[in-house]
């Protein structure tokens, strides 16, 4: 069986689900408390600072004495986790297993749900691009790629001297966040491998409310967080955000190979 | 005769529930979240201590102030990276304990055999309660270990101020013990009724795993919704809160009697009226 007609089964079986419909529901939360937010008339912001606030995240903490969960950014990671959940788990039983056995080979199979993952999240990421980009339309913000002043320091409370260009905001605002939620989705499903499913959300998880509490670039979740970026006040360098996220990806993926390579099937039908 | 059939049920799903590897997982995963908010504890009540031997050699004064077991514990303050942890997945714990049951018992088929014999309303009366006394034991046991460690180490002084419109604010001072004590059966009712919440999902989940998540992704929108609320009406008034994430400490916002009864009572009994409502849509028996 060629390898992309299992990875068209999985776009197909995977990707065309209701539950996608929720997605516009996980950024309606930022771009809602973005408008909110705003303090002064004539202020209305621009798509990318609606988008720079979905991912915002918190400012690093002294301690965790003043933690507040920033509802909007958890929603979108959380979410992404849940919607990437099971489709994994539900092709390893019953007709799915009749794939593996047809696929010749456990290896393409595997690498077929890792690009699944890649694509989804990118569908993820884009929808939410997608709502941005309406609200932006509808409250009469400016359709521009890069971010304003005096939205980014009044509203997102980060700090720039100069607006970030096209290409920074499209690195801090979409591609890193979009990346580290693949990361955090890989991880989450080379973890089923290993252990209960409901302990690898839990483990994710906890992963993305530790890099809430801890600002530092070898905890995966950080990449996703504007706030945390030097271009915006904070302290962490992108570049070594998204190597490190590269590296999350590519050793989730090659820990989940080996894992399914050697994993008996069987159990999941018990 | 009924009641008898009922008493039985319950015991055997109550039996069921304390042998399941998730409950135990579940106390597991909290007591470990807990044990963290612990260590911090210990070190920041090490440092007090050193504070205050160094004020009193100045000749500053000593005692703790501002540090409370009352005020400290994970129950009411969560200022730990534990306490901070286990306040964002405690639905998650309680849901998992024993939430996933009836549907799995439903798409195994154990359910059709129970059912002859209880009755479909028996059985799901009975099933809603071992979910719900599993879910609250998951996330009581170790709030209550966390509070009852953390005496042994830490100072059982006055607690801190709380605002009138907390519930059992009164018992805070005149009695902390039995104020924490009621926090903790809070958390017990509050974890009782997240894990109720599995039977919304019905049967429409496939995979147990979203089943013990459906809680978890309703109080987050739920949470959602409040944030929105809150920040759009007045952000520095101090608001009832509607989010059981929030109401289940006593930091930040007002939760009087009624409203955390009320949302209980919401909780508990539309998940069971949702999800009869559904055992009796999809009956096959």
């Amino acid at each position: 069986m060629s390898w992309f007609r299992i990875l068209a089964h999985d776009l197909r079986a995977g990707t065309l689900r209701k539950r996608y419909l929720f997605v516009p529901l996980l950024f309606l939360v930022g771009c809602v408390l973005f408008q909110i937010r705003i303090p002064m008339q004539g202020l209305t912001g621009s798509w990318m600072d609606r988008i720079l606030f979905c991912f915002n995240g918190m400012h690093p903490l002294e301690s965790a004495n003043g933690f507040e969960l920033p509802i909007g950014w958890f929603f979108i990671m959380a979410g992404g986790l849940y919607f990437q959940l099971d489709h994994l788990l539900e092709d390893l039983t019953e007709a799915g297993q009749q794939v593996i056995v047809r696929s010749g080979g456990r290896w393409g199979w595997f690498l077929s749900k890792c690009v699944w993952n890649v694509l989804t999240c990118g569908v993820i990421v884009c929808i939410g691009l997608i709502t941005t980009l309406v609200f932006s339309v509808i409250f009469g913000g400016t359709v521009s790629l890069t971010n304003t002043m005096d939205a980014t320091m009044l509203v997102l409370g980060a700090y720039s001297r100069t607006p970030l260009t096209v290409l920074q905001a499209v690195w801090v605002g979409v591609l890193l966040p979009y990346l580290t939620i693949v990361a955090v989705c890989q991880l989450q499903m080379t973890l089923c491998l290993f252990f209960r499913p409901i302990i690898s959300f839990l483990s994710c998880v906890s992963l993305l409310v530790v890099s809430l509490l801890i600002s530092h670039p070898g905890i995966l979740g950080n990449g996703a967080q504007t706030l945390r970026s030097v271009l915006l006040g904070g302290t962490l360098e992108p570049g070594t955000l998204t190597a490190v996220v590269f590296g999350a990806l590519v050793l989730s993926v090659l820990a989940g190979a080996i894992r399914f390579g050697r994993m008996d099937l069987l159990r999941y039908e018990e | 005769m009924g009641k008898h059939i009922f008493w039985n049920t319950l015991r055997v799903e109550l039996r069921k529930a304390s042998r399941s590897k998730l409950l135990w997982t579940a106390l597991l995963l909290g007591c470990a979240f807990l044990a963290l908010d612990l260590y911090e504890s210990y070190i920041n009540i090490q440092q007090a201590i050193d504070n205050t031997q160094r004020s009193e050699e100045l000749g500053l004064g000593k005692g703790y102030l501002g540090y409370s077991l009352f005020s400290s514990w994970c129950g009411i303050a969560g200022g730990t990276y534990g306490s901070a942890l286990f306040l964002t997945v405690w639905p998650v714990l309680a849901a998992m304990a024993y939430g996933w049951s009836y549907n799995d018992e439903r798409i195994a088929g154990v359910y059709d055999q129970i059912a002859v014999r209880v009755g479909p309303r028996r059985y799901f009366l009975a099933k809603h309660t071992a979910v719900f006394v599993s879910g609250g034991i998951a996330v009581m046991v170790p709030m209550l270990l966390d509070l009852l460690v953390m005496a042994l180490f830490y100072p059982a002084t006055d607690p801190v101020y709380l605002r009138d419109c907390n519930f059992l604010c009164a018992l805070n001072y005149a009695s902390p013990w039995a104020f924490s004590l009621a926090r903790c059966l809070i958390y017990f009712l509050f974890g009782g009724a997240a894990a109720c919440v599995c039977h919304v999902a019905g049967t429409y989940l496939r995979h147990g795993v979203m089943v013990i998540l459906t809680p978890y992704a309703i109080l987050m929108a739920i949470e959602s919704l409040t944030t929105m609320l809150r920040e759009s009406i007045d952000p520095v008034e101090i608001l009832y809160t509607l989010s059981p994430f929030q109401m289940v400490r006593t930091a930040g916002f007002a939760d009087p009697g009624w409203l955390l009864l009320g949302t209980l009572v919401i909780m508990t009994v539309g998940s069971y009226a949702l999800g009869y409502w559904q055992v009796k849509r999809n009956e096959l028996v």
